[in-house]
């Protein structure tokens, strides 16, 4: 139940704002210490969908037209949410690769990479703490 | 296949919640032409076609899919894809029923009803979001109506210094509907389908190449009764009779089919362009060859895109001469089994221009204009108003109105 409420806490008084710092993060556990972008974009594109020392990655994202998802792309890849989204449903509707999993809030992304070892996502810089590691920062 | 569907089906609904993915599609189109002659379709397997004065929305569909994720290495996807069709409506409807197992990050293996991967789009040819043309072009995409494969296939990928190169190797069979004129209708049977596709792909680039081979499992029960009749004509009425019997056996026939791709996206500029030959041992299809190229700019929410596409054929040459004594009977026979040798005498070319705004993430208008230019009519890629047959009109314009949405 506190989990609950901190999480409602976060979702209704942070505001995420289109420009913020992105930071990308893992697990603690996890040995990878950084990322290139190519190897975000191959991530989060469903192209290689692994670390950089070859091991399978779970990637995390947020529901469609959450604010921080078309910064996010648009930083990584130049292309936005619609592009992104016509890109994911040649992928995900061909049966090819299974798009990141979807989460509502930065506070739930960041709770399962903290429960999940091989685990990827992006939240806003100044939300992370410390029992996250994190491996690639898009700066505003 | 329906079964592996149910139990696919099945698993979703009652495995835990938070595992399951649903999602969908789905495309609201109007299509209108000013063809007398060709009632215009976008594929050899929509059993209608739109005629002059008419404002048709038949074109219209809804998909629907369900991803389990069983672990993290294997998941269960099902997919149904309402749209207007005369028969075998569920079987036709399952357009995937299969799962995928990763066994690393660079092997995949697939079983089930997956798609088949012949053309750059034909995995999600029916998601009109997904693309910037309003419709594949219909030269390139008509002619092998087969979407679907039963079977498996398994793909290697591996990270390179500038981008990600696969290969995948498939095998299976698949069966997809052909429908033509005066209520002809045949479900196509193809077996031992064996196909490889090499990708390598960047960002912006992606190169494919496809070679896939195959055998006709069935026939249409109209080539035999024509071969039937045909055995029982004397030799010295009609000397070329046997060829003509054995080019309407087409059971067993190989099918050949190889395409090159390329694709490059670099968020303003669009270019995408296909080449492919499909060939057979049957003298039904010769070299047929189809290609075309894409070029599209985009200005904020909307994209206005060029697409040039032909489809060639070298069929007519093959027809065997009719009987030395022609009677009503015998023209009549000859006539049928001349249709069924030209059925794919395909040789057109059209022009097209695409504008596609995005009204939000994930809803986007397409409106299209098309004209089209055949050799002959009729052609195995429309129906027909058949009482023009005699004066066809080889030129038309097609306008294409939709809204394509994903969820």
């Amino acid at each position: 139940m506190n989990r609950l409420l901190i999480s409602v806490f976060f979702l209704i008084s942070y505001p995420i704002s289109a420009t913020a710092d992105i930071a990308v993060i893992v697990n603690k556990e996890n040995p990878i210490e950084s990322i290139s972008q190519r190897q975000l974009i191959d991530m989060y594109m469903g192209k290689y969908v692994a670390f950089p020392n070859g091991d399978m990655a779970v990637t995390y994202d947020y529901e469609k037209s959450h604010p921080l998802r078309g910064p996010f792309f648009l930083a990584l890849t130049g292309r936005n949410e619609s592009q992104i989204n016509a890109y994911w449903s040649r992928i995900k509707f061909s049966g090819k690769v299974s798009p990141p999993q979807s989460f509502s809030s930065p506070s739930t992304i960041l709770e399962n990479i903290r429960n999940t070892p091989n685990a990827i996502g992006y939240v806003p810089a100044d939300f992370v703490t410390g029992d996250v590691k994190v491996i690639y920062q898009i700066d505003d | 296949m329906r079964l592996v569907f149910i139990c696919l089906l099945f698993l979703t609904t009652f495995s835990y919640g938070s595992d399951i993915d649903f999602s969908g599609f789905a495309t609201l189109k109007a299509v209108k032409t000013d063809s007398r002659t060709a009632k215009i379709r976008e594929s050899i397997s929509q059993p209608n076609g739109v005629t002059k004065d008419e404002l048709d929305f038949s074109f219209s569909s809804l998909g629907l899919q369900a991803e389990w994720h069983a672990s993290d290495n294997l998941e269960l996807v099902g997919q149904l894809l309402l749209k207007e069709q005369h028969d075998n409506q569920i079987n036709n409807a399952i357009k995937l029923a299969f799962l995928r197992y990763n066994l690393n990050s660079n092997w995949q293996f697939r079983a089930g009803r997956t798609g088949l991967d012949l053309f750059l789009m034909t995995e999600y040819r029916d998601i009109g979001y997904s693309m910037d043309m309003e419709h594949p072009p219909v030269e390139f995409y008509s002619i092998i109506p087969h979407q679907n494969l039963d079977g498996v296939d398994l793909q290697y990928r591996v990270p390179l210094e500038q981008g990600i190169a696969s290969i995948k190797a498939y095998w299976g069979r698949s069966e997809a509907p052909i429908y033509s004129d005066i209520d002809f209708y045949w479900n196509v049977e193809l077996k031992s389908i064996v196909g490889v596709v090499a990708q390598y792909e960047t960002l912006n680039w992606l190169f494919r190449a496809n070679y896939t081979t195959t055998k006709s499992a069935n026939e249409h029960e109209q080539q035999r009764l024509l071969r039937d009749a045909l055995a029982q004509v004397p030799l010295q009425i009609w000397p070329t009779k046997n060829e003509l019997i054995d080019s309407l056996y087409i059971i067993d026939e190989r099918f050949t089919y190889s395409a090159l791709s390329m694709r490059y996206d670099d968020s303003d500029w669009l270019i995408q362009s296909e080449i492919s030959l499909t060939d057979s041992t049957s003298n039904i299809l010769n070299h047929l060859k189809a290609g075309y190229v894409t070029l599209g700019k985009r200005f904020g929410l909307s994209t206005v895109s060029f697409t040039y596409s032909v489809a060639e054929s070298d069929n007519e040459t093959v027809i065997e001469s009719g009987p030395l004594t022609p009677s009503p009977e015998l023209l009549y026979l000859y006539e049928e089994a001349s249709t069924y040798s030209g059925f794919y005498q395909l040789d057109q070319r059209s022009t097209s221009l695409t504008w596609r705004r995005e009204l939000s993430p994930t809803l986007a208008l397409k409106l299209n204009w098309k004209r089209t230019s055949t050799n002959h009519l009729p052609s195995a890629f429309y129906l027909h108003n058949i009482e023009q047959f005699s004066d066809p009109d080889l030129s038309f314009n097609t306008l294409t109105l939709s809204f394509n949405w994903v969820f």
